[in-house]
């Protein structure tokens, strides 16, 4: 297992959004786990270094990268659009035929 | 969509799968569709006042008029994100009516499109609220901006020893 582990010093990167994280507590004597220093993250991989079965971080890091997805964790705009929001632009797109603002105009015109 | 033809035949009705096969069978490959034109007001999003890039980026603006009672309610209350109210306001705004910027209705508009005088204008603090929004609407990811901004001032506070 110790030859499947790679090292090296990364920037925490903000995972796909789309799915609740979820954090699962192993009791640490029934594991062989390498010790992360902080600003590490160790990718325990499979096939050689083709797949990721695993990344392990430093306590602190981890706790840096659940406040992000606090900060940061969103779902695409379009899930939050109001029906307000949808009529008013739909509304606007059909607005062809709208009564026109001639004063508006006449002060747009040279 | 209708596509013009010179050869005397009437405009005919086509769908973008059959102008894009016209178009790969033409060259050059462009032709001429006609297209219906109205007047509007829009936003500007920013000054381009050299004219390099020959249009302009703009919001459209979208009138209360067939929103039901609840619904314009709430957009004159400022309760709708995507639709950021200006009242009827003729000497700040320009128009005649109270309308919404539409923060779903981004544009891209050649400048011969757009009349030579705006009519009004919205103050930094009403841009600076479309602009947050905005970054909200598009699913602009600032967060790599924003977490090295926050580096950067960690290291001027603590010295870079401390990260």
């Amino acid at each position: 297992m110790s030859s499947g582990f790679r090292k090296f010093r990364t920037r925490l990167l903000m995972p796909d959004d789309s799915h609740d994280f979820r954090t699962r507590m192993v009791p640490s004597n029934e594991t062989r786990m390498p010790t992360p220093e902080p600003g590490e993250a160790i990718v325990v991989c499979k096939y050689g270094e083709e797949r990721r079965k695993a990344v392990i971080l430093h306590p602190d890091d981890f706790d840096l990268f659940e406040r992000y997805r606090r900060i940061f964790g969103r779902v695409p705009f379009e899930l939050r659009l109001t029906e307000t929001a949808v009529a008013a632009h739909r509304l606007g797109d059909g607005d062809a035929g709208g009564e026109l603002d001639l004063v508006s105009v006449g002060r747009a015109l040279p | 969509m209708r596509r013009w033809s010179d050869d005397g035949t009437p405009p005919k009705a086509i769908d973008p799968i059959g102008l894009a096969q016209e178009l790969c069978e033409l060259e050059p490959p462009v032709c001429t569709v006609l297209v219906e034109a109205y007047l509007r007001p829009v936003v500007l999003l920013q000054d381009r006042p050299q004219g390099l890039l020959g249009d302009a980026l703009a919001l459209a603006v979208v009138s209360l008029d067939d929103l039901s009672e609840p619904q314009r309610e709430r957009v004159c209350a400022q309760e709708e994100p995507s639709l950021f109210h200006l009242p009827k306001r003729p000497g700040k705004y320009g128009l005649d009516r109270e309308v919404a910027v539409d923060l779903n209705g981004l544009l891209r508009i050649g400048c011969e499109a757009l009349l030579p005088r705006a009519v009004g204008r919205l103050d930094d603090n009403e841009m600076r609220v479309i602009g947050e929004r905005l970054v909200d609407h598009l699913d602009v990811d600032l967060e790599p901006i924003v977490a090295r901004q926050v580096e950067e001032r960690l290291q001027q506070l603590t010295g870079p020893e401390m990260l």
